[in-house]
């Protein structure tokens, strides 16, 4: 008998020391919530000492808010015994004997003994953790990048307000959700493929190497995107951590710059073409003015006046082609720069009054479509082309009656495309490209006068306003030029300008 | 112009190949001032210079004096079609022309042209080339165009 009772002593003993060399604080209570054991570790986190605690209600250690709802789920407790962790979803707090509180974690496990069944809990002060996890929010927060943190399955755990702020979700929105909702819809197949091909090698790096990332607005829109990918081991498994940073800015920046430098490489082979012309086709009539000049002299001093007037009409004639040279080279170089502002034109009107200007010659007609558009342009630039076109359908001309005509259809949604088609001598397919380079005249200029600059000027206008230009002739009989001009002009002239 | 056959040494053409009709009268103002009566020939451009050539319109033997600038087909394009042409590919060519660009010159000696003459005041120096040209038909065996 007493041996029996010294086995029950020195089991409970036993037990003690067990309780006792912890690392965490435990405490046994009764089914009424009286505290029957407490070890070293209670009495340090708590504040109380070990006979302070002893024969005490479990209340003393929990605040005071949950007091009232203590004893309900001690029953339940009491109703179900097996070992489990305690409120879990909910924030557990310990109460320290001066009062003030901090997070814990609490296990609870029933232990049968003589008296009865007790619970023994395990509580852990967490603040440390706790800390440790603010911290990270804070730092992820204070992030420049919008951060999104995912678990495996790619729901959505944690995002700062920069991620609220360039994708235009609220923080509630994006939480609990997939992160799939911040990607075009086109990239979702491939999502999950590479999210799982980054939890199977996880090591930061940038996503989408090689590839243009694009994330998506809650409105829909889509804007270019860099994101860096951490993985991030917490207790509930392996977590990844992306930094999206917008560059739409930088996107912009780049095609800006690239804009400008195609502009300053094409006004520089502008530039070295004018030179080279400059030096040819303008010296050309200065030659000739200074050599009339001279054989005037030498008839007059040999007595032959007989040639002298037609030297004399000659010289003017070249003094008339110089003038028309330097006019067409500075319409030139001033094309493409934004002059006169946006109207609304009656193409069809507009057209008319345009070729009556160039005072065709009797038996010249133009025909223009029914159905011209009415719109709301440049009216200086488009004048301009019309004009050129106009004035070389009359002057290449190769008979004494011609039909001019302006047709137009609209090739996409941005573009008119209007042609100008004559029943002239037409342009044979080997001259189509030469005819657009400056200076160039398929006759000599003592045939037909002319600069050579017409359709230069056309093709570069046209091509300021993203427009382009182009030949349909078989060399036979007639040629349709057609060109290419922006349906809405509001936002080009920006561009022009700059 | 076209004069008859009537000098002793033997007659050679010089063929114009310019698109501005004063470099043509100055080509005709210097002959008749070195009292010369070859025979000269005009095209306004390559094209016409070729086919000129091709249909044997120009009486051999015959010298070329070419101008670069010309519409349709320039001087060079005019170089690059006739020394590929097996009937054509030996002709005599001078340049005449207002291009000082290294790139032209390189170009057209590329080409094998007798010489490049740059033509500033157009009297003298034409004058002065109609001068060479003479001393180089008289002394030069120009090739024979018959195959």
């Amino acid at each position: 008998m007493g041996d029996y009772t010294g086995d029950i002593d020195r089991a409970n003993q036993r037990f003690r020391q067990v309780v006792e060399a912890a690392p965490n604080a435990m405490v046994m209570v009764n089914k009424t919530g009286t505290i029957e054991m407490v070890n070293t570790q209670a009495e340090k986190i708590f504040g109380y000492s070990r006979t302070e605690l002893l024969g005490q209600s479990i209340d003393i250690l929990l605040p005071e808010r949950f007091r009232h709802q203590h004893p309900h789920h001690r029953a339940s407790f009491f109703s179900d015994l097996h070992p489990r962790a305690m409120g879990t979803g909910r924030d557990l707090f310990g109460r320290r004997k001066d009062g003030s509180e901090f997070p814990v974690e609490v296990g609870l496990n029933p232990i049968e003994t003589e008296d009865g069944i007790k619970v023994l809990s395990a509580i852990t002060d967490i603040s440390a953790r706790k800390r440790m996890e603010e911290r990270f929010r804070q730092v992820v927060e204070a992030a420049p990048n919008a951060m999104v943190m995912v678990d495996k399955a790619g729901i959505i755990e944690m995002v700062n307000t920069q991620a609220e702020n360039i994708f235009g979700y609220s923080r509630a929105e994006l939480l609990g959700n997939t992160v799939d909702m911040l990607l075009p819809t086109r990239f979702h197949h491939q999502h999950p493929q590479h999210r799982d091909s980054f939890f199977s090698d996880l090591h930061p790096r940038a996503m989408g190497a090689g590839r243009d990332l694009y994330g998506r607005r809650k409105d829909g829109s889509e804007f270019p995107v860099e994101v860096g990918l951490n993985p991030i081991e917490t207790e509930e498994g392996v977590k990844v951590l992306s930094a999206i940073t917008d560059i739409s800015a930088r996107v912009k920046a780049s095609e800006r710059l690239a804009e400008h430098r195609n502009e300053l490489e094409r006004s520089n082979k502008e530039l070295a073409t004018f030179a080279y012309v400059a030096s040819h086709d303008l010296k050309s009539p200065l030659r000739g003015i200074f050599q009339i000049s001279q054989w005037i002299e030498e008839d007059l001093q040999s007595g032959d006046t007989l040639s002298i007037p037609k030297h004399m009409e000659l010289l003017r004639g070249r003094l008339r082609r110089m003038e028309h040279l330097l006019d067409d080279l500075l319409a030139y170089s001033r094309a493409g720069r934004h002059e006169g502002s946006i109207s609304q034109i009656e193409l069809g009107t507009l057209a008319k009054n345009i070729f009556e200007m160039q005072a065709p010659p009797d038996g010249f007609t133009l025909e223009v479509a029914d159905d011209l558009p009415t719109f709301t342009t440049l009216a200086t630039p488009l004048e301009q082309v019309l004009r050129n076109l106009f004035s070389n359908a009359i002057k290449h001309h190769d008979r004494d009656t011609g039909c001019i005509k302006l047709n137009w259809s609209t090739t996409n949604k941005d573009y008119y495309e209007f042609s100008v088609t004559d029943d002239g001598p037409g342009i044979p397919q080997k001259y189509h490209d030469r005819v657009f380079i400056m200076f160039q005249t398929l006759r000599p200029r003592d045939e037909v006068e002319g600069s050579g600059m017409g359709l230069a000027l056309v093709k570069k206008i046209v091509e300021t306003y993203g427009g382009s230009v182009n030949i349909v002739s078989d060399g036979s009989r007639g040629s349709s030029i057609s060109f290419t001009w922006p349906i809405r002009m509001e936002g080009r002239v920006q561009i022009a300008n700059t | 112009m076209q004069t008859p056959d009537k000098q002793s040494y033997k007659e050679v053409t010089l063929f114009i190949v310019d698109d501005d009709d004063i470099d043509a009268i100055a080509l005709e103002r210097a002959l008749r001032k070195l009292r010369l009566l070859n025979t000269v020939r005009r095209a306004r451009d390559g094209q016409e210079a070729l086919d000129l050539l091709r249909a044997g319109e120009i009486p051999a033997p015959f010298i070329i004096l070419l101008d670069l600038n010309m519409p349709r087909m320039n001087g060079l394009e005019f170089l690059e079609a006739l020394r590929i042409d097996p009937m054509l590919t030996h002709a005599v060519v001078f340049v005449l022309t207002t291009s000082k660009s290294d790139e032209d010159l390189v170009a057209a000696y590329r080409k094998h042209v007798a010489g490049y003459v740059f033509k500033q005041h157009m009297d003298r120096d034409f004058l002065e080339v109609i001068g060479l040209v003479e001393h180089y038909w008289r002394l030069v065996e120009l090739p024979v165009t018959k195959e």
